[in-house]
C-alpha cells in the first residue's frame, strides 16, 4: 500500500520538475535525507528514484533561464575541491574496487550539492529547502519519539535500512542537526497549527535523539545547548527549560541508558570506544604512508589493509567524520573539509553581524544562528561517527552559502539603488521646492 | 499508524513544491502564505540607522 502510494506520488511530483528545476532539488533532498524508497517494500523500493530525479533536474536546469554557473563562494570551491581529491584518491586507493561504490554515491551527493547552491537564489527557495530538510528528518523524529514514549525508552531507535542514518548513533546526530532548524521554522512560521506541529516534532525528535543511546549524540546535544544558552537573550527561562528537560531524562530514562552514558568517563574499559581509538591509530598509519590522497574510501573496512598498517587491529568504520575524510582521501580533502566547516561558521557570523540592527532581516539572522548551531552539533557529534560525507551536513553548508550570497546581494543593492533614485529625483525636486 | 504518518510527510513535500512554485510566481520574498507562510518581517523604523549599519555603505566622499 505504501509502495503504491509512493509510486503514485512520485509520478505526480516528477513532471513539474521539467518546468521548475528547483522542485527537482526539493525532491532530491527529500529522497537523499528521508529515503522514502527505503521505507517501502516491493515494486516501489526498486525504482532508480535518485537517477530519475537527478537527470530530470539537470536536464530542466540546462534548458531553463536559471544561472548556469555556480556562485562564487568558498563553499563552491570546497565542494569542487572535495570532488577532485575524492576522485584521485579513489583511482589511487588501496582497494579501488571497494572504494568505487562509495565514490559513486559521494560524487552524486557533491554534484547535486553544487547544483542546489546554484539554484538557491531567493528567500522562498532557501525557506523551502529548510522545510524539506526538517520534514525529511522530522519523520524519523516523530516516529522515533513516539516509539520511545510508548516503550519507555527500552529499545534503540534506528533509521531506514541501507542509508547513512541506519545506525542509531547516526540517526541521533542527524536529528540533533535538524532540531535548531525546526526551532527556526517555529519562530518564523505564521500559522499557529504549523507552529504547534513544529514544537511537537521538535520535542519528539529530542526524545528520539536522547533515547538513541548515542554517546556522540549526547555530547553533540551538550555542545549545541551551550551555544544556544550563550546566545539566548532569555538565559533564565532557558536555564529553567534545560533543568526541566534534564530532570525528565533523569527520571524516565531506563537504567541501561545510564549504564551506556557512564561509559563516556570510563572509555578505557569500553571495547567499543577503545576499538575506535585503535582504528584511528591504524588509519593515521595509512595517512603517514599515503599523505596526499589517503587509503581510499572504505580502506579501514578491509582486514587485509588494516593488517598491513596496524597488525592486531580489527577492521571497522573509522567513527570520526573528520578523520574519515583525512584517512580515506588524504590531506588535501581534509583541508577542504576543514575550510568548509570554517567557511560555513564564518559566513554565519558575518550574516549575524550584517543583520544585527535589521528587524526586516531577522529571518536571515535567525537562520544563520540556527545553521551555526546545527553545524556545531555535526562537528561535535561527527567526531564519534562516520558521517564525513553525509548529505545533511552538505545541506547545512549549502543553505549557509546561499544565505550569505543573498544577504550580501541585498545589502549591496540597498547602497546603490537609493542613491541612483535620489540622483534621478534631484533636479525636479529642486525645481519644485527651490523656487 | 506508521503508514498514515508516512503518507502525511510525503504529501507535505508535494505541498511544499506547490507552495514554492506559487510563491515564485507571486513574490519570491513570500507573497503567498499558504500552510508554510512566513511571518511578515518587522519594518525598519529608523532608515538612517539602517543605512549607517549597512557594511556596504559608501561614505559621502567615496566615488
Amino acid at each position: 500500500m505504501r509502495s503504491l502510494a509512493l509510486l503514485t506520488l512520485f509520478m505526480i511530483y516528477l513532471p513539474p520538475v521539467i518546468l521548475q528545476p528547483f522542485c527537482g532539488i526539493l525532491l532530491w533532498t527529500w529522497f537523499s535525507i528521508m529515503n522514502p524508497h527505503r521505507l517501502v517494500w516491493g515494486m516501489g523500493s526498486s525504482l532508480p528514484y535518485a537517477m530519475l530525479i537527478a537527470l530530470t533536474t539537470i536536464g530542466a536546469w540546462l534548458v531553463s533561464n536559471e544561472s548556469k554557473s555556480p556562485p562564487r563562494s568558498m563553499i563552491t570551491i570546497c565542494l569542487i575541491g572535495l570532488m577532485v581529491t575524492a576522485s584521485i584518491s579513489t583511482f589511487t586507493a588501496l582497494s579501488p574496487v571497494a572504494a568505487f561504490d562509495k565514490w559513486d554515491s559521494v560524487m552524486k551527493t557533491l554534484i547535486m550539492s553544487v547544483l542546489t547552491l546554484t539554484l538557491l537564489t531567493n528567500k522562498i527557495r532557501i525557506y523551502a529547502f529548510i522545510w524539506v530538510l526538517v520534514l525529511s528528518l522530522g519523520y524519523f523524529g516523530v516516529k522515533g519519539g513516539a516509539f520511545v514514549i510508548v516503550t519507555a525508552g527500552a529499545y534503540l531507535v534506528f533509521g531506514p535500512e541501507n542509508t547513512m542514518i541506519t545506525d542509531n548513533n547516526h540517526l541521533a546526530v542527524a536529528l540533533i542537526m535538524a532540531i535548531p532548524l525546526m526551532y527556526y521554522l517555529y519562530l518564523h512560521s505564521k500559522l499557529l497549527w504549523v507552529r504547534v506541529g513544529l514544537i511537537g516534532m521538535l520535542v519528539l525528535s529530542l526524545a528520539a535523539a536522547v533515547m538513541s543511546y548515542s554517546r556522540g549524540g549526547l555530547l553533540a546535544m551538550l555542545v549545541m545547548g551551550v551555544i544556544i544558552w550563550w546566545r539566548s537573550p532569555k538565559k533564565l527561562g532557558l536555564t529553567v527549560l534545560i533543568v526541566v528537560l534534564t530532570s525528565s531524562v533523569l527520571i524516565y530514562a531506563p537504567e541501561k541508558w545510564f549504564n551506556r552514558m557512564n561509559t563516556i568517563s570510563t572509555y578505557e574499559e569500553d571495547t567499543s570506544a577503545m576499538g575506535r581509538i585503535d582504528i584511528w591509530k591504524a588509519g593515521l598509519n595509512i595517512v603517514k604512508e599515503r599523505p596526499f590522497f589517503g587509503g581510499g574510501f572504505r580502506a579501514t573496512y578491509r582486514q587485509d589493509i588494516i593488517d598491513r598498517y596496524a597488525p592486531g587491529t580489527e577492521s571497522r568504520a573509522i567513527h570520526n567524520s573528520h578523520l574519515e575524510v583525512l584517512i580515506e582521501n588524504g590531506v588535501f580533502a581534509f583541508i577542504f573539509h576543514l575550510i568548509l566547516i570554517g567557511a560555513t561558521w564564518s559566513y554565519g557570523s558575518r550574516i549575524r553581524r550584517m543583520t544585527l540592527r535589521r528587524p526586516d532581516m531577522a529571518w536571515a539572522r535567525d537562520l544563520a544562528s540556527m545553521l551555526q548551531t546545527s553545524l556545531a552539533g555535526y562537528v561535535a557529534g561527527g567526531a564519534f561517527l562516520s558521517l564525513g560525507y553525509y548529505d545533511g551536513w552538505y545541506d547545512l553548508t549549502i543553505a549557509m552559502g546561499a544565505l550569505h550570497i543573498l544577504v550580501v546581494r541585498q545589502l549591496t543593492q540597498e547602497t546603490t539603488v537609493p542613491s541612483v533614485d535620489m540622483n534621478a529625483m534631484a533636479p525636479p525636486q529642486a525645481a519644485v521646492y527651490g523656487r | 499508524m506508521e503508514s498514515p504518518v508516512f503518507l502525511l510527510f510525503c504529501l507535505a513535500v508535494g505541498y511544499l513544491m506547490y507552495w514554492t512554485v506559487r510563491n515564485e510566481k507571486l513574490d519570491p520574498n513570500g507573497g503567498y502564505e499558504g500552510w508554510f507562510g512566513i511571518k511578515k518581517p518587522k519594518p525598519n523604523n529608523d532608515s538612517a540607522e539602517t543605512a549607517r549599519n549597512n557594511p556596504f555603505r559608501k561614505l559621502p566622499n567615496e566615488p
